[in-house]
């Protein structure tokens, strides 16, 4: 027991404590978990706020508003809400702080839909209830669907849902999940299905074909057209800003129509005008094909700038004075409009013939490039046509542009398309981007002709049996995220799944159960070459090739072997972190600590998880890259849930 | 320019001679340094805010952490872990909560994240595990909550659950 005086000391000790800023605090609290800051939020005001303002607390609980019956909640931070509960239609109109709003609302229980429909509106007269029938919240959980109906989930979840959860009983009473085509901006939803399936009796094949139906549902999730409103609204902006840009740069340029401001300076002046025709090109390439396609709109700002070289070409000098000085009469040769129609027409016609297939515009990005180039230079000193002469200035070039661009748009439209009009015109709406699947299980393949959702960036599927049938089934072309947990799955489908997946960056297959499989071949598995990160276990391993790789980053091995091991390292030359984790409990750990010591791998970060830190005791060899730590309760250490969300 | 040496000055007068690369590990002397050119030999660089046994222990684990690699660039995607301290670092951490406190402030002035990093991970491990009463006696702070206000919180702390 401490004497007074070392009491004292202790006190007088803690009360010149230096204060630390808010930040700091922060800093601190963000490595702390959620049971944790619930303490604190209770410590002090400086820190129930800061736990509230700078660490995700808010964002990580669901708070349970079936709890809270007359309650403020201090915070309008609230994210995630979770409800088993229809009785949430209550009468006060106190969660409104909270993004929440709940009217008071009796149960309709009529059979008839109509009629309910008609009860429901009747209810909602009012402008204000009108607005605010539905949950305000970007996130929602459900416990339980049981208590609901279709038509109650789709009042209450509206636009602003994009993140929801649900688990599902595969219950005749229970609604259909047809209300998840009504949100509109749902990115991620995860599902998780709530059965016990042991044996196939009837039972539990009836529970699997509903399953096999509500997959089917997911896969007409597809992605939304723009509506026209919006879609003109955009296309009309794109028009204006291109007569803005080129009104602006006319203006600081030549000083016409209006002069503001006109830098004296040459070489500004030259720099300025060039940028003017690449955005006027830019803002014409995107008229037509949509701001997306990034690559376009850098070839098109090239098209609309690369004209002026011919300025220094016909002089032979890089010198500006030169170039604006010493131009013969005639005007250079890629100025020449008619010269440049020819050759855009002849790479038009080999483009038309030799990819017609894919959907090449180059010929076409390249004309709106130098077409818009002469038609602003037109202002002042009109059109080349050598030979056959030379047409008188035009003063208004922008109309000239902006109607033969709707010309074209319409053309481009209508003619030459083989996709419904609508695809071209109206940008697409990227929808659902993640979707977690729980307690899957699949007996059968689904028709081949239905492709999942497209534009899926993350699929986590855990606790799943027969994996490979959804696999089959995935639009693999924009997909980042894969994660497949104690699960199993067929090993040929698996390899030429993740084979297909070009733009993958994070692969976890940690706990992934391999079948086998019938049509058993020796087909390795790829590690596709964007991939950052990866996690693989001792079965994946053993079939697993691994080829000089640049991109990975990190990478999670499972029981792996000291042998195998150094001829990964070896090979991947680019890993920055690598995380060995052991589940067995006699493991030569010294050995390849040793190993890896003396291999001199300082560059790399290396993880020890082992069950239990008794087995090793030599902790003070270790170099400071090296670190041992045990296991928790995944045999995971990135932490994927962010990667997806 | 291996072995080239710079003099930092600590807010009580001493300076210490430190191997310019060491001393890069600061942020904020790299910046000094770029900034000022480094042509002058005998640049002295004061840090006022720094006094000279804390700035003695930055050199210390500044020096020993000379040849780690950079730390991984995906922070926001690991997770967040308080137990991989490397045993070295908690031996040196193993000093009184007021020189904790020092350092952290110091290594936040410096912008020096390996050993921000470490120490408020440490502070962390303190907070850990500990009742609202425990962590106000151990960092010394005052309850400035009304019974009502606490009350609300402990309610609030009810209804919110672990995703």
């Amino acid at each position: 027991m401490a004497t007074t005086r070392e009491r004292y000391l202790q006190w007088k000790n803690r009360l010149l404590l230096p204060q630390l800023p808010i930040e700091i605090w922060s800093h601190v609290f963000s490595y702390l978990e959620i049971s944790d800051l619930l303490s604190l939020r209770l410590v002090s005001r400086l820190f129930y706020s800061c736990a509230n303002r700078h660490t995700p607390f808010w964002l990580s609980v669901i708070f349970d508003i079936d709890q809270c019956p007359n309650y403020l909640i201090q915070t309008n931070l609230l994210n995630n809400v979770r409800s088993s509960n229809v009785n949430l239609f209550t009468k006060s109109n106190l969660y409104s702080h909270c993004n929440i709003y709940l009217k008071s609302q009796p149960l309709i229980s009529s059979r008839n839909k109509r009629r309910k429909r008609r009860l429901l509106l009747s209810q909602q007269n009012d402008d204000e209830s009108k607005r605010q029938l539905h949950l305000r919240c970007s996130s929602v959980h459900f416990e339980s669907l049981r208590s609901f109906d279709q038509l109650q989930l789709e009042c209450l979840l509206t636009k602003r849902v994009r993140h929801l959860e649900l688990s599902y009983e595969c219950l005749p009473t229970e609604p259909s999940l047809n209300f998840l085509l009504k949100i509109e901006r749902l990115r991620y939803l995860k599902l998780i299905f709530m059965h016990n399936i042991n044996e196939l009796d009837s039972f539990s094949t009836m529970i699997i074909n509903t399953m096999h139906d509500i997959i089917i549902l997911l896969f007409k999730l597809k992605s939304k057209m723009f509506p026209l409103q919006r879609a003109l609204l955009i296309n009309g902006f794109t028009l204006f800003g291109l007569c803005f840009v080129s009104f602006l740069g006319d203006c600081l340029c030549f000083g016409r129509p209006f002069s503001i401001y006109s830098p004296s300076n040459t070489y500004v002046r030259a720099l300025t005008d060039n940028l003017t025709h690449g955005l006027v090109s830019v803002f014409a390439t995107s008229f037509l094909f949509g701001w997306t396609r990034r690559s376009l709109l850098i070839i098109a700002l090239i098209a609309g700038s690369f004209v002026d070289i011919d300025h220094f070409i016909e002089v032979r000098s890089l010198s500006l004075y030169r170039a604006l000085h010493d131009q013969p009469r005639d005007r250079p040769f890629l100025h020449n409009s008619l010269l440049l129609l020819i050759i855009t027409f002849i790479v038009y016609t080999i483009e038309l013939f030799l990819w017609r297939s894919q959907n090449t515009f180059y010929s076409i990005v390249f004309f709106l490039g130098w077409s818009t180039h002469h038609l602003r230079d037109a202002q002042r000193r009109g059109l080349t046509l050598s030979p056959l002469g030379q047409t008188s200035p035009i003063d208004h070039y922008l109309p000239i542009i902006c109607i033969s661009l709707i010309a074209m748009k319409l053309v481009h439209l209508f003619v030459f398309n083989t996709q419904p009009a609508s695809y071209i015109l109206f940008k697409i709406l990227i929808k659902l981007k993640s979707l977690i699947l729980h307690n899957l299980n699949v007996i059968q393949a689904f028709p081949d002709n239905v492709y999942f959702i497209e534009h899926l960036r993350s699929i986590w599927l855990e606790d799943c049996i027969n994996v490979h049938f959804l696999l089959g089934a995935i639009d693999t072309r924009s997909i980042k995220n894969v994660i497949v947990r104690r699960s199993t799955c067929d090993r040929t489908i698996l390899t030429t799944f993740i084979g297909r997946l070009d733009t993958l960056h994070y692969l976890d297959l940690s706990s992934l159960q391999i079948n086998r499989s019938t049509n058993y071949n020796n087909e390795q598995l790829n590690l596709p070459s964007k991939l950052k990160a990866c996690s693989l276990n001792s079965t994946l391993l053993q079939f697993c090739s691994f080829m000089p790789h640049i991109s990975l980053r990190s990478l999670e091995l499972i029981d792996i072997n000291i042998d195998l091991l150094s001829i990964i390292l070896k090979t991947l030359q680019s890993l920055k972190t690598l995380c060995l984790f052991f589940t067995t409990k006699n493991v030569s750990l010294s050995s390849m600590v040793n190993h890896l010591h003396q291999s001199q791998y300082s560059q790399l970060w290396i993880h020890f998880h082992i069950l239990s830190l008794e087995d090793y005791d030599e902790k003070q060899t270790l170099p400071s890259n090296i670190l041992i730590m045990p296991i928790k309760n995944f045999l995971t250490c990135f932490c994927y849930r962010n990667r997806i969300k | 320019m291996a072995g080239h040496k710079i003099k930092l000055q600590s807010s009580d007068g001493d300076t210490f001679d430190v191997e310019v690369e060491i001393a890069k590990q600061s942020a904020t002397i790299k910046t000094m340094l770029e900034d000022l050119g480094m042509d002058e030999e005998e640049d002295v660089i004061p840090l006022p805010n720094v006094n000279s046994a804390i700035l003695k222990k930055v050199i210390q684990w500044a020096t020993h952490h000379k040849d780690d690699p950079p730390p991984p660039e995906d922070d926001e995607n690991r997770e967040k872990n308080t137990n991989d301290i490397s045993s070295w670092d908690q031996d040196f951490l193993k000093v009184d909560q007021g020189t904790l406190f020092e350092l952290i402030l110091a290594a936040n002035y410096l912008d020096i994240k390996g050993l921000l990093d470490v120490t408020c991970k440490t502070v962390a491990n303190m907070i850990k595990g500990k009742t609202p009463e425990e962590i106000r006696r151990t960092f010394n702070i005052k309850n400035d909550f009304t019974p009502q206000e606490e009350e609300q919180i402990k309610k609030e702390n009810e209804w919110c659950e672990e995703k």
